[in-house]
């Protein structure tokens, strides 16, 4: 595998309504510092790199926290050939392999879907569920976190998706566990597939006590798809104030040359932490 | 009054939540993969001194309160209200009634000092200094000689209080007592 260095500076980025980029503004020019290589990666992959990978800082603006900072390291690769299990495999023994410089194993993770996470814990089919079934469970099962979620737009639904999996199904992600299978509209640059009768995104999280530690994707190749998902990102954006971002016309022209492929990008700095037995990045930077 | 995002939510913070002005103790930065972001944030009610833990989008924003914290002097009571004066050299008095006193009642002496949370200028909280030195008015005599083995008496104090202290003290003297817990720490030095 080729290890590949990204610009940190891009004149694009990702439309993710949830990830905010830092802006650089220098004179006439303006950047944003890149929220993962994904883009450049997917120009190399276009262009037959073959498999590669990337180590390297990422930036999302606004996010302080426990496990959450404005830098942090990931390491993204790319596997063309490969469908999300093989990845899936292919984290775990890298995972084993680091572990054994450090104390604490790390357990063969379970495979869950969201679905199941979402029967077990709440009784629900999360891609078939309407908004107001979603209302009526947080207000039910978290009553002290149901009055500030207005917001009546495309996104509604999977904000209240992202509060329950977030105080309800998370914590729970003990042991280590892949989830795969995300709704449909958080496929961000996944192919979309069916499971059980649904529609999901196929993409595999993998969480370690409680944290998310890597996101990977069966790549999406089909530019109008990405085009349109680009647009519905737009609108959200408007709805909330957020500021609007141009396509990559360059991926979008590429796109569907790259070769189909699996990949997968990994917090450098949460591992550490992990492996180390700690509970807080500050701890291990 | 200045509103405030949750980014910008920190222990100590003041915020208005429910109607009630509230003091923010802990922000947890929550956020799934590519999913929303939540600040999962752990207040104390001012009013009620419960607290309470919510979840808010991140981005969203409360308005701050208008609660500051006064060093005050108690000064007297009239039946209905406890009267206290700012020790800022204005000499001006509040009244804080009685659910504002309501934890700190037993420890009320007067020319002590306390502290009181003033929101939009009216008394809602006082609270006591953590030692207070307080006479005791009523207790069993003292028993010679039993100074260091365990055993205790109840003695009720000069604000109405009733602690347990040690079999050698007597009435008229005068005790340290933490507030927090009721508990008596020494003799008074004096």
């Amino acid at each position: 595998m080729l290890e590949v260095s990204t610009p940190l500076l891009g004149a694009h980025t990702v439309s993710d309504p949830h990830i905010a980029s830092f802006v650089i503004e220098g004179g006439a020019q303006q950047g944003f510092l890149q929220t993962s290589p994904e883009f450049s990666m997917k120009k190399l992959l276009a262009d037959d790199s073959g498999p590669i990978y990337s180590l390297g800082p990422a930036f999302r603006a606004g996010e302080m926290g426990g496990q959450h900072r404005p830098e942090f390291a990931m390491l993204e690769w790319y596997r063309p050939g490969f469908g999300l299990g093989q990845l899936q495999l292919e984290v775990i023994s890298l995972i084993e392999y680091l572990g054994q410089q450090f104390p604490l194993k790390f357990p063969q993770p379970f495979i869950v879907s969201y679905s199941d996470l979402f029967k077990q814990r709440f009784s629900i089919n999360p891609h078939s569920a309407d908004t107001q079934t979603l209302k009526s469970i947080v207000a039910d099962v978290f009553p002290d976190h149901s009055g500030h979620l207005e917001g009546q737009d495309e996104g509604e639904k999977d904000d209240l998706l992202d509060l329950l999996f977030a105080l309800g199904i998370e914590p729970g992600l003990q042991a280590p566990h892949f989830v795969t299978g995300f709704p449909e509209s958080q496929a961000s640059l996944a192919r979309v597939g069916v499971e059980q009768g649904d529609r999901v995104a196929l993409r595999a999280e993998l969480y370690w006590r409680g944290i998310e530690l890597a996101n990977g994707y069966d790549e999406l190749r089909d530019a109008n798809e990405l085009r349109s998902r680009m647009a519905r990102d737009n609108r959200i954006r408007s709805a909330r104030g957020l500021p609007q971002i141009t396509p990559d016309e360059a991926l979008l022209e590429v796109l569907a040359k790259i070769p189909p492929c699996a990949g997968i990008a990994l917090g450098v700095d949460r591992l550490l932490m992990l492996l180390l037995g700690k509970q807080r990045l500050a701890d291990v930077l | 009054m200045a509103t405030y995002s949750t980014n910008e939510f920190k222990s100590g913070l003041k915020v208005m939540l429910e109607g009630d002005p509230c003091s923010i103790l802990e922000n947890e930065f929550v956020k799934p993969g590519k999913g929303q972001a939540f600040s999962r944030v752990r207040l104390r009610n001012l009013i009620t001194g419960r607290v309470w833990e919510r979840t808010f989008k991140s981005g969203e924003s409360l308005e701050g309160a208008d609660v500051m914290d006064y060093e005050m002097e108690y000064v007297y009571t009239d039946g209905d209200y406890w009267h206290f004066m700012k020790t800022d050299g204005s000499f001006e008095q509040l009244a804080a009634d009685q659910a504002a006193v309501a934890e700190c009642k037993q420890w009320l002496k007067e020319t002590e000092k306390y502290t009181v949370i003033l929101w939009n200028e009216n008394p809602i909280n006082v609270a006591a200094p953590n030692f207070i030195e307080l006479e005791v008015t009523e207790t069993d005599p003292g028993l010679k000689g039993d100074t260091a083995q365990g055993g205790s008496k109840p003695a009720t104090l000069s604000t109405g209080a009733v602690v347990k202290v040690p079999l050698f003290i007597n009435r008229g003297e005068v005790i340290r007592i933490d507030t927090r817990t009721g508990e008596y720490q020494n003799r008074a030095k004096s």
